[in-house]
């Protein structure tokens, strides 16, 4: 008879289990099914702690985007990426604004609203929502960011339950200003103006955060909105004087942190990046040029592409051709079909680490155990436009 | 025995230590070598190696294959620092790539045991405090669980399922998608 299978030594199960893949995230509930101690030691909070630590940048669980349905409405779909899928379903009249650190937000659409903002933050994980006081539209045409509240004093490893903070910039007749809500707050801040003279918000650019700032497309002039965060001041920097300001564009970050402009032009991606320097109106260097017809099926290149998101830290891009939407890994020039649809657009990439929160037969070990009661989570309300 | 020379830095980089196994075999390492053991850095810095580390967790069957491992990884560590100036950038990055292979595969092939055998030198990695080690053993068996059920994972690893059914059925209802 075949000796029995060595023992896992119990003081290095967690090691193991630290180092599953974070883009396949059903590993972790399967692991958890072994035995209690495995059980535990996955619900563990201190877990959830050092995962995120060991393996730093979370990965893309899924994204939203919006198409046109056949009725001529934009509908809004939730694409899960590996085996991961929200336990929590998205609602089709909710319109998915941006995501960072781990919460999405959304716009919620109905009648009782007006032509009032209403916002809410969601941690599509743990299905906590939170509704933002309406904000007045005002005739304005606008742009919203989430991120956490700490914005460049945090590693942002396990921060979503934490505070965060909701950003909107807006241009109406009377300039572009900036108007903000924390999850501390219930009411919006006075409106920040811009000093310079700027044109109109970029609304289908999202903005981009970058150490304690955040970025925003501008159009004519062709400028970038900066938002200090900590300072509260408003800014305009340049964006590269050459690129196609008529094509589709994104602004995110390098692998380095800097600031980076993508933007389509006939079957070409151009990346832009800007140089390191603290003035506003630092140069340009154009470091990256991708030709879609050799990377890219040949039925998509029948229309031209266009960069419709960025994946913010993993160097992925979303590229939209024919009606089919593609993920472009910049580092390994990886291409990836991830759905298809008419005028797929306002595409929000959802990255977060998971790892189970589990109930009773994970809350603790032995009879002292003590199960935390849920949370209560505010009913959040959607109407049906 | 060789003990470090006074401030001399080609002195103490060809140091050696001595190691002692639970089975007190003695191995003779370089201290490059020794250090990649933060454990063993500490007692060399507190100055208690004289007279040999004895080492009573780890056996002459693992220690051997724990320094062969250091070895090479020191060699490594010692290559990236001298040849950064010795090499222009593109020379450099091409002899980096050729070596960062070699490392692949030497760290491929070490992996190429039985599962006592490594579960041995994962705790002899924790012990020695060995990151690099202790990553490529636990990663390895992180792996091979992959695509595995519960059941299969509890069979692989002699681990006793102590958890009710009634715990089975709550943590699958909490968790459905990753079982669609």
């Amino acid at each position: 008879m075949a000796p029995p299978p060595p023992e896992l030594m119990e003081e290095l199960v967690e090691e193991i289990l630290l180092r599953f893949p974070p883009h396949e995230p059903a590993r972790l509930v399967h692991a958890a099914l072994v035995c209690k101690r495995w059980c535990h030691l996955i619900s563990a909070p201190g877990f959830r702690r050092r995962f995120c630590k060991l393996h730093r940048t979370p990965p893309m669980l899924g994204f939203h985007y919006r198409s046109i349905a056949d009725d001529g409405y934009n509908v809004g779909h939730f694409v899960p990426i590996s085996a991961f899928r929200l336990p929590h379903a998205v609602t089709s009249s909710w319109r998915a604004l941006d995501a960072r650190h781990g919460r999405i937000l959304f716009r919620s659409l109905g009648k009782r609203f007006g032509s009032d903002i209403a916002l809410a933050v969601w941690d599509p994980i743990t299905d906590e929502k939170r509704k933002l006081p309406l904000l007045p539209r005002n005739r304005s045409t606008w742009v919203a960011a989430v991120l956490c509240f700490a914005a460049g004093a945090c590693d942002h490893l396990d921060c979503q339950r934490g505070p965060f903070l909701v950003v909107v910039v807006a241009t109406n007749t009377g300039g572009t200003f900036i108007r903000t809500c924390s999850s501390d707050d219930d009411a919006w801040s006075e409106p920040i103006f811009s000093q310079q003279n700027g044109g109109c918000v970029d609304s289908t650019m999202r903005g981009t955060l970058m150490g304690s700032a955040l970025y925003f497309g501008i159009l004519m002039p062709d400028k970038a909105l900066r938002y200090d965060l900590e300072l509260r001041e408003v800014s305009l920097v340049q964006l590269p004087p050459k690129h196609f300001k008529w094509d589709m564009r994104v602004l995110t970050t390098t692998e380095d942190g800097g600031l980076r402009l993508a933007n389509t032009h006939g079957s070409k991606i151009y990346m832009w990046s800007r140089n390191d320097g603290p003035q506003l109106d630092a140069g340009w260097t154009l470091n990256k040029v991708i030709e879609l017809e050799t990377l890219l099926p040949s039925y998509a290149i029948l229309t031209s592409p266009d960069v419709v998101g960025f994946a913010e830290g993993i160097s992925v891009i979303f590229v939209r051709a024919n009606d089919v939407l593609f993920t472009i890994d910049l580092n390994t020039c990886e291409v990836k079909k991830v759905c298809k649809g008419k005028g797929i657009h306002a595409v929000v990439p959802y990255m977060s680490f998971y790892t189970p929160a589990l109930g009773a037969a994970c809350a603790g070990e032995g009879p002292s155990a003590v199960r935390v009661a849920p949370q209560v989570h505010e009913v959040f309300m959607v109407s049906v436009s | 025995m060789a003990s470090a020379g006074s401030g001399d830095e080609k002195a103490a980089a060809a140091a050696m230590i001595t190691l002692i196994s639970s089975d007190n075999e003695k191995f003779e390492v370089t201290e490059a070598t020794a250090t990649l053991s933060q454990t063993i850095r500490h007692m060399i810095e507190d100055g208690c190696t004289d007279g040999g580390v004895p080492l009573p967790n780890v056996t002459s069957k693992i220690l051997a294959r724990v320094i062969e491992y250091c070895k090479k990884h020191a060699t490594a560590a010692a290559g990236e620092e001298g040849s950064s100036s010795s090499f222009s950038d593109a020379a450099f990055l091409e002899v980096d790539r050729a070596f960062l292979e070699e490392l692949e595969e030497f760290d491929d092939a070490f992996l190429e045991v039985d599962r006592a055998t490594l579960f041995d030198l994962i705790l002899a990695a924790n012990y020695l405090d060995i990151k690099g080690l202790l990553n490529l053993t636990c990663q390895k068996v992180a792996d091979s669980v992959k695509g595995k059920t519960p059941e299969q994972i509890r069979e692989m690893y002699n681990i006793v399922n102590d958890l009710t059914p009634e715990e089975e059925a709550e943590i699958r209802r909490e968790t459905q998608w990753a079982f669609e």
